[in-house]
């Protein structure tokens, strides 16, 4: 199902990374040096004390000229290969729709619910994620697939495929780290929370054969192309759209929630809302899992370059949740406070690193 | 199909980070003809890499043409070459953030002109 790009467009995408991959390199290898010999001192000045918080680092580096050209580049590198695999999507949009009408009219393993009723909430309304003009949401002819075979495409190019070949790393990895943690959990059904195109739904029917697989969204295109890919690649699961703030399941169905990468483009009261979803949605002995990009920083500067994407790449609640207490919005949605934890979640594909794992376990 | 041209702009603003937006507007053109010529070099050479292999071909063949690791790996070096050049001004700014500050040029130029013989 996924779109492919003609040499030339490949050319772009190669540029792309390489630019991505070579503004890792010495541009920023030099901006620790910049901060503590240059940005720092100049702040103290004025301000009689070194930068503590990622926000004064950030007033300290905005005059720094190599931090400005990096920034810029940074920007500029972001909407080129948005921009790149947007065209890409659009020249491959008939046939992408034709492939989605062939797959779904055949004999299915999974199904598809739409709901064309759907009230987009603020967070996602008002500002297009990772600078993707027209976000998850574009819609611009029947059974359109754009935003969600675009977001499939560009997942793949901005992880410069480190995630795996289907980019499958976060599902992987959060299976991996729920069978690790709970070896007694019995898995029936699981719920994927603002699951896109699927990336990390499709690994839960590999982790738990048997178990039943739904996955909830807010976006129409990327549903209808989760569910085409999904029975292309023959993994059972029940797509449906909806918001994670009222999901539209039975209280206690579920054996699992999990989510990837979704509270980071959440707000802070819809957090506290889709927590109190799992703990509804949960069975009894159920456990809810979220698996997020690792925002926690010790130091001030590599929070403030941690937080980069969420001031510059519209990611706006990246910042807020990388300091954000997240026991007590699990406690207030009834999940005992010893349930509660936080902890690496360590990546499948990649060298070294992980996720943040953020969940607790519901009482038997 | 014919559909209502895909947006340019992305809801939220857009942050600029040099002192002068219009300079930044002009790195970001910067960027997308350095791409440009980028794809040309990974044209040309899948043509060369095709004639290579026999004397006619056709332009079908030079499209379809994918390179094998070996060819891709040069390919992928000559693109990390390309970006240091053309922004090699500033990895020149980064390495001397990173240096110990040295002579100022003008202090170069007293210390090589000594001083007049008494």
């Amino acid at each position: 199902m996924s779109p492919m790009p003609d040499a030339e467009e490949q050319a772009r995408l190669d540029f792309a990374i390489a630019l991505k991959g070579a503004l890792r390199g010495p541009l920023k290898g030099a901006l620790p040096e910049v901060y503590d010999s240059a940005a720092a001192p100049a702040w103290a000045e004025t301000h009689g004390r070194r930068p503590q918080s990622w926000r004064e680092v950030g007033e300290a580096m905005a005059g720094q000229r190599p931090y400005r050209w990096w920034s810029a580049l940074m920007r500029a590198q972001q909407e080129f290969y948005v921009d790149v695999t947007a065209q890409v999507v659009e020249r491959e949009l008939p046939d992408l729709i034709g492939r989605y009408r062939r797959i779904t009219a055949g004999p299915i393993l999974g199904t598809l619910t739409l709901d064309p009723d759907l009230k987009l909430p603020p967070y996602q309304g008002e500002v297009d994620i990772h600078c993707v003009p027209g976000s998850y949401f574009l819609e611009r002819t029947e059974d359109d697939v754009w935003a969600g075979a675009r977001s499939d495409l560009g997942s793949f190019v901005f992880s410069m495929g480190r995630h795996g070949a289907l980019n499958e790393d976060k599902g992987v990895a959060g299976a991996a780290f729920l069978k690790d943690r709970f070896p007694d959990l019995q898995v029936g059904r699981v719920l994927d929370l603002g699951c896109t195109v699927g990336l990390s739904t499709l690994p839960y029917c590999d982790a738990f054969p048997g178990a039943e697989v739904h996955g909830l969204d807010l976006s129409a295109p990327s549903l209808r192309y989760a569910h085409a890919r999904a029975e292309a690649l023959g993994k059972p699961v029940h797509f449906r759209q909806g918001d994670a703030e009222h999901a539209p399941y039975e209280a206690g169905s579920f054996d699992l929630v999990v989510s990837h990468i979704l509270l980071h483009e959440t707000s802070r009261a819809a957090l506290a809302a889709i927590v109190a979803e799992c703990f509804r949605l949960l069975r009894p002995g159920g456990v809810m899992l979220h698996v997020e990009v690792p925002v926690r920083r010790t130091e001030a500067f590599d929070q403030f370059m941690t937080n980069w994407d969420s001031l510059n790449n519209n990611e706006p609640f990246w910042s807020t949740l990388g300091e954000m207490d997240l026991v007590g919005p699990a406690v207030r949605a009834g999940f005992p406070e010893e349930a509660v934890f936080e902890a690496v979640v360590p990546t499948h594909n990649a060298k070294a690193g992980g996720w943040l794992g953020y969940g607790a376990r519901k009482p038997a | 199909m014919s559909l209502p041209p895909l947006p340019k702009a992305s809801k939220g603003g857009r942050p600029f980070f040099l002192e002068d937006s219009d300079s930044e507007r002009l790195l970001t053109m910067v960027v997308a003809l350095t791409a440009e010529v980028s794809v040309l070099h990974d044209k040309l050479d899948s043509v060369m890499r095709v004639a290579a292999d026999k004397a006619g071909f056709t332009p079908a063949e030079v499209e379809a043409f994918r390179p094998d690791p070996q060819a891709a790996e040069e390919r992928a070096r000559r693109r990390a070459a390309l970006i240091e050049r053309v922004f090699r001004i500033l990895y020149a700014d980064a390495e001397r953030a990173a240096a110990a500050p040295g002579l100022s040029y003008e202090d170069i130029v007293a210390l090589v002109a000594g001083e007049e013989d008494a």
